[in-house]
């Protein structure tokens, strides 16, 4: 909350402590000099506030007024003065300054001031602690590059800000917001937390000290990797053992392998009984079948696949092999020469696709037909047994490598 | 007759349902003039409950051949009330249930399932008959007569039919309604109806060749049905039946089947019993179980009765079945027979594996690859002396078979 008080200084307070229509009393040692900028900045032996007729108030000492407003215990000027503001958490219990850039690294480095939000706000008073910000967090998989790192960035702090060397938390995030509510938030912002600082002159680090949650989510990757290539390699294992199968029982299909592909893959390549053509009752599902057009008689075209028959279609159709999607209407029209004709209706979305292959060779495969079978597997048209014999091979690897 | 019941042979089936097919029939006992042939035939309406159901064109007397001809004969049933006696139906059922201790897989049974499982789809919607002529013709009496029906052209088409209420439909009534749309429905259907569909009783029956029909797809086909029952007083008969199967006028195939009896029930006896396996292809409609059981008995009824010289069946003809196979053959050349039935809906059962020998078999399959190989089918049993035809199947095996 923004109040401006009788000497014409800004001042921002907590709202908990201010209610609407408080007349509140200031009192600055030496007095307040407001800049241009209206907002109270400067160092001051003393600073008061206070609600007159209440209990609530408060004074400081030795206090620092930093362009921004936020107030400083003296001996953190030097760390705060002639730096912006880059980072103040909504209760204004967090608020981060740019110290420096590791262009190389994309990352921003920035000292970090922290206090309680209980009750009324008190100025800054604790040492600061060490935040870099970066997207890249592949330095934390590596001790080496970890430590370099953070050498890297104390390095910087040192350089830039000499009064603030000890021995503090470094948080390096891929967000600023990372800091906010005492790193209650999401964890998935964070890369690591450590101790970083000059102890007795020499530089204090521990690569193996601290929390790496960047580390912490590539195991759990690698967790939920291998529970994955495990259960991959099963369902593939039985994909193999159904491939086998299949095969074994192409044999009888010898010379019709693609018609038997396409009817595991629940395309009709044989039409029924004639008996069954005749039940009204089946006319009503429709279903894809693999048809072969020879020509167009009057309202409808000829196939002679599965069998010579006859297809009745909105769309037009040109001599080939296609998939399509037919009911069957063979009891609706008249015999030829006392035999009921194989009838089809055909419905389609848009001009019908020609096959590009005999039979459709093109779109049939054993890819097809265990794709339907084990939806979920990866399996795509192009499968071959490599495909699947590689995730099983890939999990006996990674199993190895365990042991 | 479940105690015999075993694998043996079940030609007894073709006998008696050469009779069933036509529904049977026979003289009354003065039945020369045109007075007692109608009152014959309006007796036979009675005697199979045809009376509401069987619409009739001219009926004609002819006193030269002893004809009684009825034409056009359309009878049109739903099974919702088939003869309208549902009634008598029930009581059938009742009758029989006790039957159903029998191993229904085996020897009789069997035939009687596989009977029932040609003309049942998933059920029986009714019975749709459509001829050009139903002729009867009688004399002698029921020691010493013969009976001979002939149900002229006789249409093979709508195997399936419905029924709206109590009503019949056939596939022709309700077309526009029934079939595939330009347009799917909403629900990614082809047509939205709310018809169900079953088998038409008249034309499935084995018999009668129907499954020639269903397996080339010649519902364009019609039959003539001739048959022929004969008895001498001495207990001697014959009896002969004809199916000859037609497209377009010009015959396509014929079935004949020819038996010589040494001693035939009496004409009235062997009318009951075919009643009663009519009753059963009925009952069938119902239930097809208590169907399979009423059917069994009936026939097992005859054949203890009945003492049987020989019998054989020939099948002859039939070119589009080998039409339809050098197609199958040209999708599928390296296939075997036993695929193109099962294409075409051929029925491997066979009424014995057996006692028929090891490459020969009666079943739908066998008669068509014959018909496919040989352009016929023939087998002919003869029968030792003396015993019943049921005898003869069923305790001892006391027949010789021939086939081609």
């Amino acid at each position: 909350m923004q109040i401006t008080d009788a000497a014409g200084c800004k001042w921002v307070l907590s709202t908990s402590t201010i209610s609407d229509g408080d007349n509140l009393a200031f009192g600055a040692t030496p007095a307040m000099p407001c800049p241009a900028s209206g907002f109270g900045e400067g160092s001051f032996e003393k600073l008061s506030w206070k609600v007159p007729g209440t209990y609530r108030g408060d004074n400081w000492s030795r206090v620092y007024v930093h362009p921004s407003t936020l107030i400083f215990n003296k001996n953190l000027e030097a760390a705060v003065k002639n730096k912006a503001v880059a980072y103040l958490s909504p209760e204004a219990d967090q608020a981060a300054f740019l110290v420096g850039e590791i262009p190389a690294r994309q990352m921003k480095v920035y000292l970090a001031f922290q206090r309680s939000n209980w009750g009324a706000l008190r100025p800054f008073s604790n040492d600061p602690y060490y935040v870099a910000v970066t997207p890249d967090e592949s330095f934390a998989l590596d001790a080496a590059k970890y430590r370099e790192a953070a050498v890297e960035v104390f390095e910087l702090i040192k350089a830039t800000s000499p009064s603030t060397t000890d021995v503090a938390t470094l948080l390096i995030a891929k967000n600023l917001s990372a800091i906010a509510a005492n790193g209650w938030n999401d964890n998935a912002q964070k890369i690591v937390r450590n101790r970083i600082g000059l102890n007795r002159n020499s530089l204090f680090f521990d690569v193996r000290e601290g929390t790496n949650w960047t580390a912490q989510r590539e195991q759990q990757r690698l967790r939920e990797e291998r529970q994955r290539q495990a259960e991959l390699a099963r369902v593939h294992t039985r994909v193999l053992a159904r491939y086998e199968q299949l095969q074994a029982g192409m044999g009888e299909f010898k010379g019709r392998e693609t018609e038997a592909l396409a009817q595991m893959a629940g395309i009709t390549v044989r039409i029924g009984s004639p008996l069954a053509l005749q039940d009204p009752g089946s006319s009503a599902s429709v279903a894809p079948m693999m048809v072969h057009v020879t020509g167009k008689k009057g309202d409808f075209y000829n196939i002679d696949f599965p069998s010579k028959g006859r297809l009745v279609a909105e769309e037009e159709f040109g001599e080939g092999w296609y998939v399509a999607r037919v009911a069957n209407a063979t009891p609706y029209y008249p015999l030829e020469d006392g035999r009921a004709i194989p009838t089809y209706r055909a419905y389609g979305v848009g001009e019908p696709q020609p096959c590009k292959q005999d039979k459709c060779a093109d779109q049939v495969s054993f890819g097809a037909v265990l794709a339907r079978e084990f939806p979920g597997a990866g399996i795509d048209f192009s499968w071959t047994p490599e495909v699947s014999q590689r995730f099983v091979n890939d999990w006996k690897n990674a199993s190895a490598q365990v042991q | 007759m479940t105690k015999q019941m075993n694998k043996k042979q079940l030609l007894i089936g073709g006998v008696a349902a050469a009779v069933l097919a036509l529904g049977g029939g026979y003289a009354m006992l003065s039945s020369s003039g045109k007075k007692a042939a109608m009152a014959y035939y309006e007796d036979f309406k009675e005697r199979y409950f045809l009376e509401d159901v069987l619409s009739e064109g001219d009926i004609s007397y002819s006193a030269f051949s002893g004809n009684l001809t009825v034409a056009d004969p359309e009878i049109r049933m739903a099974a919702a009330q088939t003869n309208g006696a549902e009634q008598f139906m029930r009581g059938l059922q009742g009758l029989f249930e006790s039957a159903r201790g029998g191993s229904p897989e085996e020897g009789l049974a069997g035939w009687a399932k596989y009977q029932l499982n040609a003309t049942a789809s998933r059920y029986t919607a009714g019975v749709y008959l459509k001829a050009d002529a139903l002729k009867l013709a009688h004399e002698g009496d029921s020691k010493d007569g013969k009976i001979h029906i002939q149900l002229i052209g006789m249409q093979m088409a709508n195997p399936y039919v419905s029924r709206k209420g109590a009503e019949l439909v056939l596939v022709s009534d309700v077309n526009d309604e029934i079939q595939p749309r330009a347009e799917l429905t909403a629900n990614g259907r082809a047509t939205q109806s709310d018809f169900a569909w079953g088998a038409n009783l008249a034309v499935r029956q084995p018999v009668t060749g129907a499954f020639l029909v269903s397996s080339t797809g010649a519902y364009g086909t019609t039959v003539d049905l001739d048959f022929t029952l004969q008895r001498s007083s001495d207990g001697e008969g014959t009896m002969k039946f004809v199916v000859t199967h037609r497209n377009d006028g010009s015959k396509v195939g014929e079935i004949v089947r020819k038996a010589d009896f040494q001693s035939l029930p009496e004409l009235d006896d062997v009318e009951l019993q075919l009643k009663n396996a009519l009753s059963g292809l009925i009952v069938g409609a119902y239930s097809s179980f208590t169907g399979q059981s009423v059917l069994a008995e009936a026939v097992s009824g005859f054949a203890r009765k009945a003492k049987v010289e020989n019998y054989s069946v020939s099948y002859s003809g039939f070119k589009p079945l080998k039409e339809a196979y050098s197609a199958f053959q040209e999708r599928a050349p390296k296939a075997k027979f036993a695929a193109f039935c099962d294409e075409v809906g051929l029925s491997t059962w066979s009424s014995d594996f057996g006692a028929k020998g090891k490459n020969h078999s009666d079943s739908e399959c066998a008669i068509g690859q014959k018909l496919v190989e040989d352009g016929k089918f023939e087998e002919a049993y003869a029968f030792k002396e003396g015993k019943s035809l049921f005898a003869a199947l069923f305790v001892s095996k006391a027949y010789e078979l021939e086939t081609n």
